[in-house]
């Protein structure tokens, strides 16, 4: 689905036998209803004030000032500044593991299904279900496996959630998206030529000048483009915060989506709420921007 | 029996970590509450099936269900939506096919968040909060972008010669449709389906927003386990390994057609 970006649509056939404009007009449709609208609206809702619980006053203009709480907001702050934390390190961290975990997997002989199967659960398990399993199973400071490991080698233990909540969720994160690099990254090293490889190791090189300089350029077209939609698709993650540590201790670990999804459940604030949307999806759209220029040279010129 | 390098087994270990916590909950899900909880970590106890089928017993067929009728409902729509537009975008893309996909990737790459607060308001007015038939409408709409991108590039590898030469003989589109390019795309279509169910079994934000306790799906589920039984590790170890199963079975099951169709084209 994302790489094929790189062949989007390409030489227009015959029209004369093309079926009607209106194959494409339900779908088109129905994403506008269903998205386009509603973003219209989040903007409109964005410059007013309105709060469901109080339904007797009216909605009220209030210009750009939604806008200016949540930058000034101590915990719409945190949130912004979690929200990049929460998408740069573990997309910086999963692309190295991936990359590692891929490069293994090109190279194995036998097993490669079983071994990529196993690797690539993390990323099939449920977003509310991977924090649970990490949150009691691993880092319970009294029953969690890390806490047994960590005494077992005469440290002490720690309680991630309460003394690290954001290394615990970047932890979480990680182990869930290294796979979808793995994946990414494994589809990259098929197109690396093997008859090159094999030519430069008989020239003498060794394995690193072989990675360097024959591997690793095919691949950055793959590193860039999986960095850049895992960063579209990790920003607004809320399944790990959620569960994990509900944004806390304190706020210290909510990010925008979870910050947003509060001020519109708890407090039904829906000026503020569209305003957090808002800024949320410019940030989602900067990455894309970023993703799509880098991308639309490898459709043109097909 | 080959001979395994130790690069392999090196690998298949690193897997085996990976993979380890996930292991380790299905593990404990058959052990009594007082051995999921020991210290240290126990493995030679007795073990037993009651968790799983306790786990089976409660809410959980009730939201199992919901979560079935919301995947199935929502694909299936995508797909009455998404497969004519398909079909034209590959055997006979427009000047302004590009940016029809471009838009619907845009659509799909925009955060829930972004929308959830006047569909909220819309849905509370209209009573649709709580109800599968809401959440079904948005589900559709995440399913949408990727039927047109993967079943557009899955039509396109069958021949056009072949939907020319039909068109030519005097054959309707529908017709060509049904009876040509559905039927050669069927691997695609699979692959489509599979990678639809996934995602959809798995959402969790807009779920969360919008329903309760009578449309709410299986992540909404389990993320009020660890509140309300947050206690009995094994009854929710094993609740959680039930509520993923399925997706892994998928997932495992179509891997390979999952990663032919993640990137159809582009090993090419």
């Amino acid at each position: 689905m994302t790489i094929d970006v790189m062949t989007a649509a390409s030489a227009p056939r015959k029209g004369r036998l093309a079926p009607s404009r209106w194959a494409t007009v339900p779908a088109v449709a129905y994403l506008v209803i269903v998205t386009q609208v509603p973003l219209l609206a989040t903007l409109y809702f964005s410059v007013h004030s309105w709060n469901l619980l109080y339904p007797a006053r009216p909605m009220r203009f209030v210009g750009l000032s939604n806008f200016a709480f949540i930058v000034t907001d101590p915990t719409f702050r945190t949130a912004i500044w979690n929200s990049i934390v929460f998408t740069v390190v573990p997309a910086v961290l999963s692309t190295l593991i991936g990359l590692g975990l891929a490069l293994l997997v090109n190279r194995m002989r036998y097993g490669r299904e079983l071994a990529y199967s196993l690797l690539f659960a993390p990323f099939l398990i449920m977003e509310t279900v991977s924090p649970i399993i990490w949150k009691t199973m691993i880092l319970n400071p009294i029953y969690g496996l890390l806490n047994f490991a960590l005494t077992s080698l005469g440290l002490a233990p720690v309680d991630l959630i309460t003394t690290a909540p954001k290394a615990a969720i970047i932890i979480m994160i990680v182990w869930q998206w290294s796979p979808f690099m793995m994946l990414i990254l494994l589809a990259g090293l098929q197109t690396v030529p093997q008859d090159t490889i094999e030519a430069s190791r008989i020239d003498g090189a060794n394995a690193w000048q072989q990675f360097r300089y024959m591997v690793l350029p095919h691949l950055v077209p793959f590193l860039t483009v999986g960095m850049l939609i895992e960063a579209i698709l990790i920003l607004p993650i809320f399944g790990p915060i959620y569960v994990g540590t509900y944004g806390g201790p304190g706020n210290q670990s909510t990010n925008l989506m979870f910050s947003v999804y509060r001020v519109l459940t708890e407090q039904y604030e829906i000026g503020r709420a569209a305003a957090g949307g808002l800024i949320t999806a410019v940030m989602t759209t900067m990455v894309a921007l970023v993703l799509l220029s880098y991308v639309r040279p490898y459709m043109e010129r097909k | 029996m080959p001979r395994f390098s130790p690069l392999t087994m090196a690998t298949f270990a690193i897997a085996i970590l990976l993979c380890f916590p996930i292991l380790w909950t299905a593990f404990t899900g058959f052990k009594s509450e007082a051995d999921a909880i020991a210290v240290p970590p126990t493995v030679f106890v007795p073990l037993s099936f009651e968790k799983y089928l306790g786990a089976l017993e409660g809410d959980y067929a009730h939201f199992l269900a919901n979560t079935l009728i919301v995947v199935g409902g929502s694909v299936v729509i995508a797909f009455a939506l998404g497969l004519p537009a398909a079909y034209k975008l590959a055997f006979f893309p427009g000047r302004k096919s590009n940016d029809l996909l471009f838009f619907a990737l845009s659509t799909r790459f925009m955060p829930g968040v972004a929308v959830i607060v006047p569909i909220f308001v819309l849905y509370s007015r209209l009573h649709l909060i709580d109800s599968l038939f809401g959440l079904i409408i948005i589900y559709t709409a995440l399913n949408l972008p990727i039927v047109l991108w993967l079943m557009r590039s899955f039509f396109r590898e069958v021949p056009y010669e072949i939907v020319e030469s039909a068109l030519v003989e005097g054959a309707s589109h529908r017709l060509i449709f049904f009876a040509v390019v559905l039927p050669l795309s069927k691997g695609g279509l699979a692959t489509t389906t599979f990678l639809l169910l996934i995602l959809t079994w798995n959402e969790f934000f807009f779920a969360v927003n919008l329903t309760g306790q009578n449309a709410a799906t299986l992540p909404v589920y389990m993320a009020s386990f660890l509140t309300t039984e947050g206690q009995s590790w094994a009854r929710m170890s094993a609740a959680a390994v039930l509520a993923v199963l399925p997706v892994l079975m998928v997932g495992w099951v179509a891997s390979r057609a999952l990663v032919k169709g993640l990137f159809a084209g582009a090993v090419k």
